[in-house]
């Protein structure tokens, strides 16, 4: 029971651990874009639909292939039709901006669900957004000393995450009496894998960083 | 000594007298440092340091050993250890700074002035808002009185900050990494000055990103190949001869948006490990000179990770 629960645990913290690696390379190395178009008055402003679309300009002009397919309009209420899209890859602090982002279109309003990923939570013009609590915020790095959030726009084959060879996930459990532990009294159980994250072209991977409203 | 854990690393080194960083291959429970060379001489001086998990950064629990050999317990508050462990990198306090100079270097007032080489980010620059969100490596200090900007130049600046803040930053462990511009020469060939001292290697090919504001047009988008570097410049394969002048933008310019210049690492050379993008995290301790011995001194150091009970 314990030992399925921890292994439970373990796999969740590999897993986001391995996103962090990447997110973390992400930040450090992609080319970086302000959001100024916004009203704050801080550098980066908060998002508005004027950046997000410079950003997917600019990666159409270095030829950067998009990811999805268009989502075709369909005759149910409500709904609009979805754009071919780069997708990016944001914090989930940043949503309730994005929902005030000119044109936005929240998953449920897509005229069908079938592609729809989990953390997927809508559309921009040619942009599709995914959340997670680990996204990229560089704290307090705004002009005025505001936590600037990143927004990675990512066209098809940017990056890519190699796994080192004979060196893929492995989960460790160790038994009573293994290591220093003569009186049977230690279990343990572990991970470790190795991996390397890299920006395979420059060009087709943008930063839009922002601040928040 | 009443820990229990398991050794996780252990070794010895020849102190230089200032602090010390040692890398370990997991979060200690436990740390302990020995001066080998002063213990039982009577030195009047540390001669052992111990950190456990949980005590404030800077911190330690000292044994000195008295001119006539009397062993107490002391502590140290802010030149004992400091756990690092780059998954949870934190910034510093925020710091009112009073000034900042238009000049070459930039050099900003504050009561409270970080150490030299340390990184500070600026923001809420008055009246200098071309630089409000930038990284800098800090020159000399003038302790409680100012300090500089190193690798800033910002006597072309039509006005000196009249506030602002800082704070002390922590630089991220993928290296080389994207870095701000402060200045590119136009020049055969240019050469670039970055805002923090950029871990680059000749060799090393990068993006050149430079927005609008920033003049210099013609080198924005350009692929280099790095020929040569210093600390804080990049010489590149680039003649910029004919270039328009690189500038910052007014403060006015700034506050209504803009995006920094900077490179970006796009490929390596392949005969220097330490060229390629990698990552450089690691847990570790940094030992303050309350606990590192003094110059020549033989330091020997174990960690422990142990169950907590």
């Amino acid at each position: 029971m314990v030992l399925n629960e921890t292994a439970s645990l373990l796999a969740q913290s590999l897993r986001e651990t391995d996103d962090q690696l990447t997110r973390d390379m992400l930040a450090a190395t992609a080319a970086i874009v302000n959001c100024v178009n916004g009203v704050s008055g801080d550098n980066p402003t908060e998002l508005t639909r004027a950046d997000v679309d410079a950003v997917i300009f600019a990666l159409i002009g270095n030829s950067a292939r998009m990811i999805s397919d268009n989502i075709e309009g369909q005759d149910k209420f409500g709904t609009a039709p979805v754009r071919e899209a780069y997708w990016v890859m944001a914090h989930s602090d940043v949503l309730a901006d994005l929902e005030n982002v000119d044109g936005f279109i929240n998953t449920s309003q897509y005229p069908a669900q079938m592609n729809v990923l989990h953390a997927e939570w809508g559309s921009v013009g040619n942009s599709r957004w995914l959340y997670s609590p680990i996204g990229s915020i560089d704290t307090n790095a705004s002009a005025l000393g505001n936590d600037v959030y990143d927004c990675f726009f990512t066209g098809r084959e940017a990056y890519a995450t190699i796994d080192q060879d004979g060196a893929s996930a492995q989960f460790i459990y160790q038994g009573l009496g293994s290591g220093n532990d003569p009186l049977l009294q230690r279990q343990t159980a572990g991970y470790k894998f190795a991996t390397v994250p890299r920006i395979l072209n420059d060009a087709w991977l943008i930063d839009l960083r922002t601040s928040l409203a | 000594m009443s820990v229990q854990g398991d050794v996780i690393a252990r070794g010895s080194f020849v102190s230089t007298g200032a602090a010390q960083t040692i890398e370990l291959p997991t979060k200690p429970d436990y740390f302990i440092i020995t001066n080998r060379s002063l213990w039982g001489t009577n030195p009047n001086a540390n001669v052992r340091g111990e950190w456990y998990t949980g005590m404030a950064a800077g911190t330690a629990l000292n044994t000195l050993e008295s001119g006539a050999g009397v062993l107490t317990a002391g502590v140290s508050t802010t030149a004992g250890f400091t756990e690092i462990d780059y998954s949870n990198l934190t910034d510093g306090a925020e710091v009112a700074i009073t000034a900042i100079t238009a000049a070459n270097p930039g050099v900003a007032s504050a009561a409270t002035t970080p150490l030299a080489g340390d990184i500070v980010r600026i923001t809420d620059s008055t009246a200098m808002l071309q630089i409000a969100g930038m990284e800098f490596t800090v020159g000399v200090v003038n302790a409680g009185v100012n300090f500089q900007l190193a690798y800033l130049n910002s006597a072309g600046f039509a006005a000196a900050a009249t506030a602002g803040n800082y704070r002390i930053i922590r630089d991220p462990a993928f290296l080389p990494r994207r870095r701000y511009i402060t200045a590119i020469t136009a020049a055969n060939p240019a050469v670039i000055t970055t805002s923090i001292a950029h871990g680059y290697v000749a060799g090393d090919k990068i993006r050149i990103n430079v927005p609008a504001a920033f003049g210099m047009p013609q080198i924005d988008g350009l692929l280099a190949t790095i020929t040569a570097v210093t600390a804080s410049t990049i010489t590149t394969d680039i003649n910029s001869t004919a270039f328009t002048a690189f500038a910052f933008p007014t403060s006015a310019v700034a506050a209504a948006g803009v995006s920094f210049p900077h490179i970006l690492p796009v490929g390596e050379i392949s005969t220097i490990l330490t060229g390629a993008v990698r990552d450089d995290a690691f847990y570790g301790i940094n030992i303050g000179t309350d606990c590192v011995g003094a110059n020549t001194n033989v330091m020997d150091w174990v960690a422990l990770r142990g169950v907590t009970i």
